[in-house]
């Protein structure tokens, strides 16, 4: 719906205006606006004919003889657009590209010099190699498999202890990148490496440790430890200790009780030899409480924190990454170098259009306003002229 | 697009319309052929430019004269005031005194409209643009155009009217 309807004497006085500038019959109602078409039209200025027929030789020439040398700067910016349009984004993809790469570059690096860091190019999924120990972490705090479970770290009043003995097999070249996959896991899992010993050399890579583990996240290190590298062999050892633990604790209790006993009774002696007599037993009884408190604590000990043997074996193969790379170039590296190459460029245009379409409305918009600021001041000259 | 325009044919159509335009409201003879002699040059430049579907090439060519024009008036408004432009017109011998005062009359009323409402008469009656093309030329809608030219001959012709 249009909100101001035109009014018909207007609209009948436009049209006979337009009619009469045709130069058509009007009715008798707007004869006096026809007049005013001839009266104004008799003022026309005319255009001087020699002027005119200057003007139409510049037009007729397409203004060659002041044209090139005002034409040419604009046709040169014309011409030059596009390649300054390309050197523009380019240099905004470099730009934000740039860094991003540089960093992500450094970041590769920190990761493979980190002990235990992830093997180059380490095929682990195909291969059964090893496998990046940083992932191995981070994944271990994912669901453990049931069957790999231990025992219950002990139903309330249980004392259990756990070893397991995992055997590892990789490539002869990676046994040294498992190995420090494992000492990470331990560090991950706040355990500690009991002991270690790499022998990698001519014809032989193997590796053993002793992990120890607090009992709580025994799981979760043996998920991480497995995703290292093939296991080729796991056995599970749980021994309860409860019952040991609970004599030991009793005779501790027995002993400190004829120390303590033998202590007031010492007090009390009368005699030189009664003396005598009472110290040397309580020398044994302080003894016996001594080795049973040693006892104790290593029942404790190997009941909180769980042992982990890690036997890592050398296959003699070659590991299934680029250290395997016979230095040829294969139709399949050309794939992989060409896939690279796409990915690289789909990246950089993805940036790259990032980065122009915010340019290009600015500069949609910069274009717009500078129209519009034009055309204001234009207007302004004409109300400046009444 | 611009295998449209034949800008020598525009040329021939339109100079003395344009030139008659810029003489209204420029009220200067030279002035008037320096803003058509430019006026042609950028449409010369911008040939290329030119979209049909945006209008005739009449009204692209009056947009391009009028922001010319404007700018002419905007550097001389910096220099110096306008000038007045009222040139004797004696009637001759030859003229009837009647048409005589009318054509003063006319021009008289000519003179003293607003700047905005002389540059309507000029480009509705000198340019012969439509409403359309008028409101291309104003950026405008055709409408308001309408309306703008409505006002400016009522006040034309009320003037018209006073001084005759």
């Amino acid at each position: 719906m249009r909100l101001h309807e035109p009014d018909p004497a207007v609209e009948a006085e436009l049209a006979a205006l337009d009619a009469a500038l045709r130069g058509e019959a009007v009715e008798p109602d707007h004869a006096d606006l026809a007049a005013l078409v001839a009266d104004v039209r008799e003022q026309r200025p005319a255009l001087d004919p020699a002027f005119a027929a200057r003007l139409e030789e510049r037009v007729a020439s397409g203004f060659v003889e002041d044209g090139p040398a005002r034409e040419r700067p604009a046709r040169r910016w014309r011409a030059w657009r596009p390649a300054l349009a390309l050197a523009v984004v380019t240099c905004v993809a470099a730009v934000v590209v740039l860094p991003t790469v540089l960093v992500g570059e450094d970041e590769e690096r920190t990761v493979s010099e980190v002990p235990g860091g992830v093997a180059e190019g380490g095929g682990a999924e195909e291969g059964g190699a090893a496998a990046d120990p940083s992932r191995a972490i981070d994944e271990e705090a994912g669901p453990s498999p049931s069957d790999d479970s231990l025992p219950a770290p002990g139903a309330p009043g249980r004392a259990v202890e756990r070893i397991t003995g995992l055997t590892l097999t990789g490539p002869d070249a990676e046994v040294q990148t498992i190995t420090n996959g494992a000492i990470a896991v331990a560090d991950r899992v706040e355990g500690f490496v009991e002991t270690s010993t790499v022998d990698v050399g001519e014809g032989r890579a193997t590796a053993d440790l002793t992990l120890r583990v607090p009992v709580d996240r025994a799981d979760d290190a043996l998920a991480a430890l497995s995703r290292l590298a093939d296991v080729r062999e796991r056995t599970q050892q749980t021994t309860d200790l409860t019952e040991s633990l609970g004599s030991t604790q009793e005779r501790l209790e027995d002993a400190r009780a004829t120390r303590d006993g033998l202590r007031n009774a010492l007090e009390d002696a009368d005699s030189a030899e009664e003396v005598t007599d009472l110290r040397e037993r309580l020398e044994e009884a302080r003894a016996r409480v001594r080795t049973l408190g040693g006892e104790l604590a290593s029942f404790e000990e190997r009941t909180s924190l769980a042992t982990i043997d890690v036997e890592v074996r050398g296959t003699g193969g070659p590991p299934a990454t680029q250290d395997a790379d016979d230095g040829a170039w294969t139709l399949g590296d050309a794939l992989d170098d060409a896939l690279d190459v796409l990915r690289v460029a789909a990246g950089v245009a993805i940036v790259a259009l990032a980065a122009a379409v915010p340019l290009a409305v600015m500069l949609g918009l910069a274009v717009v306003t500078v129209g519009l600021a034009r055309r204001r001041v234009r207007e302004r000259a004409l109300d400046a002229a009444a | 697009m611009s295998s449209t325009l034949d800008l020598e044919a525009l040329f021939r159509d339109a100079a003395g319309d344009v030139y008659a335009y810029a003489r209204t409201l420029l009220r200067d003879d030279g002035a008037a052929e320096d803003v058509t002699a430019q006026a042609f040059e950028r449409a010369h430049r911008r040939r290329q430019r030119y979209d049909p579907r945006k209008g005739t090439p009449r009204a692209w060519l009056f947009t391009i004269a009028r922001n010319t024009a404007l700018d002419e008036l905007r550097r001389r408004s910096r220099t110096a005031a306008l000038t007045t432009d009222l040139p004797d017109d004696a009637p001759g011998f030859e003229d009837d005194i009647d048409d005589a005062v009318r054509r003063a009359a006319v021009r008289a009323a000519l003179a003293g409209l607003e700047p905005r409402e002389r540059e309507v008469i000029a480009l509705k009656f000198h340019g012969g643009l439509t409403n359309a093309e008028l409101a291309r030329a104003l950026g405008m809608s055709e409408s308001n155009a309408g309306t703008r030219v409505h006002r400016a001959v009522t006040k034309l012709r009320e003037a018209c009217h006073a001084l005759a």
